[in-house]
């Protein structure tokens, strides 16, 4: 059996690795190593409906963010690729050192405070900016001019953004001609078992995607056990084969070299206790009931105001407009609600190492990599017990309900109180908890699809 | 014995439900040895080859609902009555043709025979009113879904109500449909003469020759749908087939879908909305020949029927029952047929997700295969069986027979 892993998404991404682009480049950047001669890459090129053969070297380019692949023939210029002027990389890297900023800055006779400087790199990131050096832009038929060969014993691997970039239809009329097989990562099925909680303008797109990859699949790799539950009762209710099934975790590694040492906790959390809520902030995560339980805890003086923070880090998605706006207005929350975006890793980091103790209350999950970071870093962590969140922390987790702000208020005025018992539940994450590496998550990956295709690999 | 039929539409060339059950009525009186002559006021959308001689097309007679839609049956008994050259054109007819009675097939031609009556033209032509449903509530409904206001599509029901009490009183023998029609009729005119004529089907003809019709399906199992341009028709299938899209099967062809609802189904925003991947399933044929929509009912796997208001009963069910397909049915679309639900290869279904369910079962099925008890039970929903073993027939050979024997009197 031949495989080959499709970079069809990292091959058009410009910027950092987070999200699917970071699963899509771990698991590829294993698929040599682990598979050896069996293994190789590929590119799904929308025009002709095909496959095209990657060689390694330029799947290594893309992995490393090197190298961007443009898929059409003219066109508009990529997005973000290689565009920012070297004035503003210059900039960009003189804000990564607040300090050397400040220092310059003093030179032309401006003053500016570390948290200025703070304020002044939130406003300007750009969530697409790209590395100091940009990736190489090349045309797909300069670096991938040959069509993957097709047949029974070849295996195309795809963990990517398949809904924008694949024509999933088209493979599905491929394969009845090629008679090859296809692997899906399955991320979650929220958008059909809760599309009210999807942005409206991909849950059709995401509905049509989810209509048709089970019909083209033979295997289906889920990153949690309840996301693969949740495959098996969709092809059941529409009546589809369900593919070959397993499911694997994602790797949490934690960021090994970071670029602002010097930097500080802003303003707002120095010399506080705070609780941290990383994600973005949008319905589906749950904002809101965090906010009417910290509101409720303010208000009835069981959380100090001077010195308790709740700390939500995260872009402003969709749909929380009028949370926000309250929360900015109402007096119990405006200054004792701390948001934060476009942090660096080592912001991250360093906001996570200052949290007494993490939150998660999110509607559902497929994953919640929030909560495997939280416990990475030793944090207590409170959570909702929906999805497949438990699957993570097991016993080292405390759930809440997502719906009863009451019990999240209760639940936070504990962890602020009973600082022995924070204590013991961090020192058992400590002890217990082993944060999958993504060395050790992709050999899962490629063990389990490895064995289901030897299980169930009939030439289709 | 002659009997004139005035119906809203043609029936040379029976095609929608209707037609065909005024087709199959003309087969009854001749069996019974009367004459069935169909005169009928149409909208303009016939072909040549539908209409027969004594039709008119509906003019600017009416000016009544003109800004209201689904009018045309309403306005053809208007437009009949009224419009001099309408008139003219039936009570000569009726003077040259002497018809020994009215069949009044619906109820919306019913002011030309009250005014033929009055005038003298026909004023001792005894009247068959042969309902095809309680015509109001349906009429509602399809207004209301159309953008009727309510207090309009109200009075629009009302006035349906009263041209059918109307015509009932006037009528000296109802013929309808269904038992709960009946119940309905007999709750309108006590005492009145009334016999249930049930909804039927011509057998399908046997073995119909291959087509390329059928190449799309490659010979995998379908479901078919037929249905013409009638709310009815087109709402329930949007709504229990189309909402979530044609995933339940694989990116090929799986669906046929046929007749005037196609246009309207294609573009409804519920098909629209995963236009591509349902194309790779639904194949339409809206203009299909007689001879390939049988070739595709011989071929089908099973037929749907996502009907979920109407009144009435439903020709298409008894269609579908008489082809020994696997049938997926709302129970909108059981009424008149209600002694198979529960049947073998009758699947019934509700909401969205359980007509989904029921066509994902009927599409793992293999064919079906009925037993020779339950295939005499489907076979018996032929027009012929339904009349007699409903009763009309008996019922209308008597009326007939009297009216000959009154007449004979009457010469001597």
């Amino acid at each position: 059996m031949k495989v080959y892993f499709d970079l069809s998404t990292s091959a058009r991404w410009s910027g950092h690795a987070v999200g699917i682009v970071r699963v899509e480049r771990e698991l590829g950047r294993r698929v040599l190593p682990v598979l050896g001669d069996e293994g190789g890459y590929c590119l799904f090129l929308p025009r002709e409906g095909g496959l095209r053969l990657l060689p390694a070297e330029a799947a290594a380019q893309i992995i490393a963010g090197e190298l961007q692949i443009r898929f059409e023939d003219g066109g508009p210029a990529i997005p973000g690729a290689g565009q920012a002027s070297l004035r503003r990389r210059i900039r960009n890297a003189i804000l990564r050192r607040p300090k050397l900023y400040q220092a310059i800055q003093r030179l032309r006779g401006l003053s500016f405070s570390l948290e200025q400087i703070a304020e002044v790199r939130r406003i300007e990131a750009d969530p697409d900016a790209q590395p100091a050096k940009g990736p190489i832009i090349r045309t797909i038929d300069d670096v991938a001019p040959e069509r993957v060969p097709l047949g029974p014993d070849t295996l195309i691997v795809s963990a990517g953004l398949d809904w924008e970039y694949k024509d999933i239809r088209g493979l599905y009329r491929m394969k009845a001609k090629h008679g090859f097989q296809y692997a899906a990562v399955i991320y979650d099925l929220i958008p059909l078992i809760m599309p009210h909680y999807v942005v409206p303008a991909y849950v059709n797109l995401l509905r049509d995607y989810f209509g048709e990859v089970f019909w083209l699949a033979d295997y289906c790799m889920s990153i949690s056990a309840c996301t693969q539950r949740d495959m098996y009762a969709h092809c059941e209710r529409y009546g589809v084969p369900a593919p070959a099934a397993d499911y694997f975790p994602l790797g949490g590694d934690l960021p090994t070299t970071l670029e602002d040492e010097e930097g500080e906790l802003p303003h707002a959390l120095q010399g506080k206790r705070y609780a941290i809520f990383v994600s973005t902030i949008e319905p589906r995560k749950n904002h809101r009931t965090l906010y009417q339980a910290w509101d409720r805890c303010i208000r009835e003086g069981r959380v100090d105001p001077e010195t308790c923070r709740l700390l939500f880090v995260g872009m402003g998605g969709w749909n929380t407009g009028d949370l926000r706006a309250e929360m900015a207005a109402n007096p119990a929350t405006r200054d004792t609600i701390v948001t934060m975006s476009n942090i660096s890793d080592a912001d991250l980091r360093r906001l996570y190492e200052g949290a007494e103790f993490s939150l998660f209350p999110s509607f559902y999950e497929g994953y919640g990599l929030p909560v495997a970071e939280a416990l990475s870093y030793g944090k207590p962590c409170i959570s909702s017990d929906a999805g497949s969140l438990p699957e993570i922390g097991g016993d080292l987790v405390t759930y809440v309900d997502p719906h009863n702000p009451l019990a999240w208020a209760d639940a936070i005025v504990e962890a602020f109180d009973d600082r022995a018992e924070m204590a013991r539940r961090a020192n058992a994450i400590q002890a217990q908890f082993k944060a999958p590496t993504w060395d050790a998550a992709a050999d899962i990956f490629f063990a389990r699809l490895t064995a289901l295709v030897q299980k169930h690999g009939a030439a289709p | 014995m002659k009997i004139l039929a005035l119906s809203t539409y043609p029936v040379a060339r029976p095609r929608h439900g209707g037609q065909k059950r005024v087709h199959a009525l003309k087969a009854l009186y001749q069996r019974l040895g009367a004459d069935l002559h169909v005169a009928a006021v149409h909208d303009p959308s016939y072909a040549k080859e539908d209409v027969g001689p004594h039709d008119i097309v509906l003019g600017h007679g009416s000016a009544t609902w003109a800004d209201t839609p689904f009018m045309g049956d309403l306005q053809s008994g208007e437009f009949a009555a009224n419009s001099p050259a309408a008139y003219r054109h039936f009570e000569s007819l009726v003077r040259t043709l002497q018809p020994d009675a009215f069949t009044l097939e619906q109820p919306f031609m019913w002011p030309l025979i009250r005014r033929l009556k009055e005038n003298g033209v026909a004023a001792d032509v005894p009247v068959i009113y042969s309902s095809h449903n309680w015509e109001a509530p349906l009429k509602e409904a399809i207004l209301i879904r159309a953008g009727v206001s309510r207090p309009k599509a109200k009075a629009i029901a009302a006035a349906i109500v009263a041209l059918e009490q109307d015509a009932v009183d006037g009528a000296d023998l109802v013929l309808t449909v269904s038992d709960s029609d009946l119940a309905i009729y007999r709750a309108l005119a006590p005492g009145k003469l009334i016999a249930v004529a049930p909804n039927g089907v011509d057998l399908p003809s046997d073995a119909p020759g291959r087509s390329a019709i059928l190449d799309p399906y490659e010979g995998r199992k379908f479901l078919f749908y037929v249905g013409s341009s009638y709310p009815p028709n087109i709402e329930g299938f949007v709504k229990l087939v189309c909402e979530d899209g044609f995933f339940f099967t694989p990116p090929l062809k799986s669906f046929a879908v046929c007749g005037g609802v196609c246009d309207q189904i294609f573009q409804s925003d519920a098909y629209q909305r995963f236009v591509h991947a349902n194309s790779e399933r639904v194949q339409f044929f809206p203009n299909t020949t007689d001879e390939d929509l049988d070739v595709l009912k011989a071929a089908t796997h099973g037929v749907v029927l996502p009907i979920q208001f109407g009144g009435g009963s439903n020709l298409k069910t008894a269609e579908a029952l008489v082809s020994e397909k696997w049938v997926v049915a709302t129970p909108t679309a059981m009424r008149g047929f209600e002694r198979f639900i529960g049947a073998a290869g009758v699947l019934i279904a509700e909401t969205p997700d359980q007509f989904r369910a029921a066509m994902i079962q009927a599409l793992r099925n293999p064919p079906l295969q009925l037993s020779g008890q339950d295939r005499a039970a489907r076979r018996a929903v032929t027009w012929e069986r339904a009349f007699r073993e409903g009763g009309a027939e008996e019922v209308l050979r008597t009326f007939l027979a009297s009216r000959t024997a009154g007449a004979a009197i009457g010469a001597l």
